[in-house]
């Protein structure tokens, strides 16, 4: 069997949504053909067993199952060939369509077994094989005992719930003696078997796995690891060149020449930010200079997060898309919006007098200016999203965002850029992901993640300054963030007078750096990623620029809104 | 149409209203052309009862309601009932004061000015249509404010007051989903009775799928209907975009299936590939697959 790829399986919840009228749950099984590909018909039967029965009451019985390890597939198989068989009649009621798709399903089932009934061995196929001829017109040719078996196996429509179940328990108890139908506690993580793959298989081994087509099991999740790191706080003994390769090499190679680099320190690193250090990349690694154990657990963990930035994306992956739609759209308007005015020569409008004598000598009547609006003046949007510890739990989420607003702004063809700030050791990072020019590189976004501790004000200053130097007119930056400053070096506010990077000092110092970008003619909006205690900190820092996504659903809505507010303002 | 009033259960008192507008407000000749002759009608008693008293009453209405909820159906349809002509204004983006009042053009070796959709409506006390009103920019519409509050006058710099006949009304519609199209602001909502238009029924899309194609067999008008159903919670709940989601199209597959195509090849013209994402068509397709049969022709699908 092929594998099964994010598509199908997205198609397969679809349909079984679609049959149960209902969207608000996700399916324990789905259902795929041997390529691979979403089976409607069956889909379509497990939605219509969300529809029409009690479903936490059956996963209950399917959970019990697995305590029988090698025939736990079986009797799953089996309890769903008598499900179909009780839940299409009724399903058929509405969907007249479904004799048809059954009637195909069950040819091209028959065929599959070579039109003849599979040895009894193979129990669950034999079963299997047998319901779809029948359903096909024809008795098949198996056993007295199979026979009675898938008798007594295929429900009646007019049974509820609480009667499958316990036919079910009678039925599994008679012929199989199971009689311990408490449910377990774990279950093994999924298996999809091919039928040609059952077939390869030697009869040493429990072969009957799944009755018709390929079920995905259910999943376990939450067994996530919470192994929560404790901030990275380095106690510097290094040199400034060692330090220097230090931050090379766990963030990427630097952007800059040292010179550059010193120049830039010079002036962003003054003030609130004297004796920090700024490190501009674009994540390109340095030949590794991992120099423990825990740097190298760190880059493994790191390389883990990016895969799972990634599975947190393809796991919504339609509802992505969807998103991408509606914020473009939104975004796009509010681009319409701001439309600059061109005037051109027409034959109705304002007169104008200059061209008056076209009219008498020449009959030319376009003597009038009308103003078309169709000049888009140029603007740009930054993203800069906090990568420090305190995101730690939320990195999936935060890169998923910061994907979406990029993508929606790529499609509109608004140049973006991408970037993230953390810092460590006195070095703020500055990691740009994806550049204006580069639209294809939005991908880039998911090797977010998180590190250290967060100097707001200065990785907003080093924005600030990135974006004083791009040639767009009309500059928007959005920050991701959730308004925790937090960083080892102190303020120095003069002798005797240093206070912490954090609380209402950073905030403060953050806010006028955000100040700062504004009347400089930059729109800053905050997407707000915190927790509701720290909203008050948001509102001091952003005032009212700033949102808070209540759920995912709400993101286009709300980054779509903020967008439109600055763009009125333009 | 009164009699389809009745059927639709809408009381004799508004429709005795609805008569004595008619014989003070009798149809010029000039303008019998202009009167809509509606293809489709509108179902929902309520929406029906609300737009018919507002117009009464005098006032302007705003219809507000995502795609396929029949908005420009009973915009024409109100048109039709009171037999008053009706002008379609489309607003866009670039719509201004000129494009909805009038301009200066040039003419006959002098500047004259052209008469503008409003202002020919509001001379001739007919129906306007402000379709898509909130594609315009609020500034640009702040022409039309006299014209729709307590004032009903068009005031052109340069030249005459005109008045509203007494029979003028303005029936808005707008919809919030589309790429391009912005809030109303407070000054434009607050001169029309605004009416939130639901989703046309399954019951009510079975009836208009039916007084359209009256040879359409029972069991299939009702699947269409549901896949309709389908497709529309699909969109409410973010799994596809809206782009599917039309009316338009379904009743026009219904009619190439008429003329000829099979129902699964007109479905994917007038539904299907509505969409240009692959994935999205994909869903859709999967939809009608547990629906409707696509090898259904003109023969099993009407009555002989």
């Amino acid at each position: 069997m092929n594998e099964v790829t994010e598509l199908q399986k997205k198609r397969a919840v679809n349909t079984i949504w679609n049959t149960a009228d209902d969207y608000g749950f996700q399916p324990d099984f789905k259902a795929y053909d041997s390529d691979g590909n979403a089976e409607i018909y069956l889909n379509c039967i497990i939605g219509g067993v969300y529809r029409y029965y009690d479903y936490p009451k059956l996963a209950e019985l399917f959970s019990a199952f697995s305590r029988y390890e090698d025939d736990a597939d079986t009797y799953e198989g089996l309890l769903w060939l008598g499900l179909e068989n009780a839940v299409y009649p009724r399903l058929l009621q509405e969907r007249p369509v479904l004799e048809s798709l059954r009637r195909d399903y069950a040819k091209r089932l028959v065929s599959m077994f070579g039109n003849t009934a599979p040895d009894d061995y193979y129990l669950l196929d034999c079963l299997t094989f047998g319901h779809y001829l029948r359903v096909l017109g024809t008795e098949p040719e198996i056993s007295r005992y199979d026979r009675r078996l898938l008798d007594e196996l295929e429900f009646s429509p007019d049974l509820d719930t609480d009667e499958i179940i316990s036919l079910s328990k009678e039925l599994l108890q008679k012929w199989f003696q199971i009689t311990n139908f408490e449910k377990r506690k774990e279950r093994k993580p999924f298996v999809l078997f091919t039928i040609k793959q059952r077939n390869r298989r030697s009869k040493a081994v429990r072969l009957h796995k799944y009755s018709f087509s390929f079920f995905e099991h259910p999943k376990e999740f939450g067994t996530q690891a919470n192994d929560s790191l404790n901030r990275f706080d380095v106690k510097t003994k290094l040199s400034e060149e060692e330090m220097q390769a230090f931050i090379a090499g766990k963030f990427g190679k630097p952007i800059y020449s040292k010179a550059k680099t010193a120049e830039l320190e010079r002036q962003l690193c003054s003030g609130n930010h004297s004796f920090c250090h700024l490190h501009f990349t674009r994540g390109e690694y340095a030949p590794e200079t991992i120099r423990s154990s825990f740097e190298a657990y760190k880059k493994e963990e790191e390389a883990k997060q990016r895969l799972r930035n990634r599975k947190y994306y393809k796991d919504r992956y339609t509802v992505s898309r969807a998103a991408i739609a509606k914020l473009s759209g939104a975004i796009q308007n509010s681009v319409l919006l701001h439309l600059q005015p061109t005037p051109v020569i027409a034959d109705t409008g304002l007169l104008c007098g200059g061209r008056a004598w076209r009219a008498q000598y020449l009959d030319d009547n376009r003597i009038f200016i009308r103003n078309d609006q169709d000049n888009l003046g140029d603007f740009c949007v930054d993203i800069l999203l906090d990568a420090s510890t305190s995101q730690e739990k939320r990195q999936d989420i935060v890169s998923y965002q910061a994907f979406i607003i990029a993508e929606a702004l790529t499609r509109c063809g608004v140049p973006c850029r991408v970037s993230s700030f953390c810092s460590m050791s006195g070095y703020t990072i500055m990691h740009i992901f994806r550049e204006y020019n580069s639209p294809h590189d939005n991908e880039k976004i998911f090797d977010f993640v998180s590190n250290g501790s967060n100097r707001d004000g200065l990785g907003i200053r080093a924005e600030h300054y990135l974006m004083n130097l791009s040639p767009y007119e009309h500059k928007l930056l959005i920050i991701l963030s959730d308004v925790k400053p937090n960083d080892s070096v102190k303020i120095d506010y003069g002798p005797d007078r240093v206070a912490y990077y954090e609380n209402e000092a950073g905030l403060n110092d953050t806010a006028i750096e955000v100040r700062r970008a504004r009347s400089d003619g930059i729109a800053v909006v905050c997407v707000f990623t915190g927790e509701d205690r720290d909203i008050p900190s948001a509102r001091l820092v952003y005032g009212h620029d700033f949102a808070r996504i209540a759920s995912l659903d709400r993101l286009s809505d709300t980054v779509a809104m903020l967008i439109q507010n600055q763009l009125r303002m333009i | 149409m009164l009699d389809f009033l009745r059927s639709e259960g809408i009381g004799e008192e508004i429709i005795g209203k609805i008569e004595s507008f008619r014989r003070a407000y009798p149809l010029e000749e000039n303008n019998a052309s202009r009167v809509p002759v509606p293809r489709f009608r509108y179902y929902g008693k309520d929406i029906w009862e609300k737009a018919l008293i507002a117009l009464l009453s005098g006032e302007n209405v705003l219809l507000v309601g995502a795609k396929a909820t029949g908005k420009n159906v009973l915009a024409e349809n109100l048109a039709a009932v009171f037999n008053r002509p009706e002008w379609d204004i489309s607003f866009y983006l670039n719509t201004d004061a000129a494009s909805l009042i009038g301009t200066d053009t040039f003419r006959s070796g002098e500047v004259r000015f052209r008469k503008g959709p409003v202002t020919q409506c509001a001379e001739e006390g007919g129906f306007g249509v402000l379709d898509e009103i909130n594609m315009a920019k609020n500034e640009s519409l702040a022409v039309l404010h006299a014209t729709l509050d307590f004032r009903r006058v068009i005031d052109v710099p340069g030249y005459e007051r005109i008045v509203l006949k007494p029979c003028t009304r303005f029936i808005a519609t707008m919809n919030y989903g589309y790429a391009g199209t912005r809030e109303l602001n407070e000054a434009l909502a607050s001169r029309f009775m605004v009416i939130n238009m639901p989703i046309i029924s399954e019951d009510n899309l079975d009836k208009l799928i039916k007084s359209q194609f009256p040879a359409l067999k029972q069991e299939y008008s009702a699947q269409l209907a549901g896949l309709f159903e389908d497709i529309r919670k699909k969109c409410e709940n973010s799994e596809i975009s809206t782009k599917a989601l039309d009316l338009r199209g379904l009743l026009a597959a219904i009619s190439l299936v008429g003329n000829g195509l099979s129902l699964g090849e007109a479905l994917e013209l007038g539904i299907v590939n509505k969409s240009f994402d692959d994935f999205e068509r994909q869903l859709v397709s999967d939809m009608i697959t547990t629906r409707i049969d696509g090898k259904l022709t003109r023969t099993e699908l009407f009555e002989s």
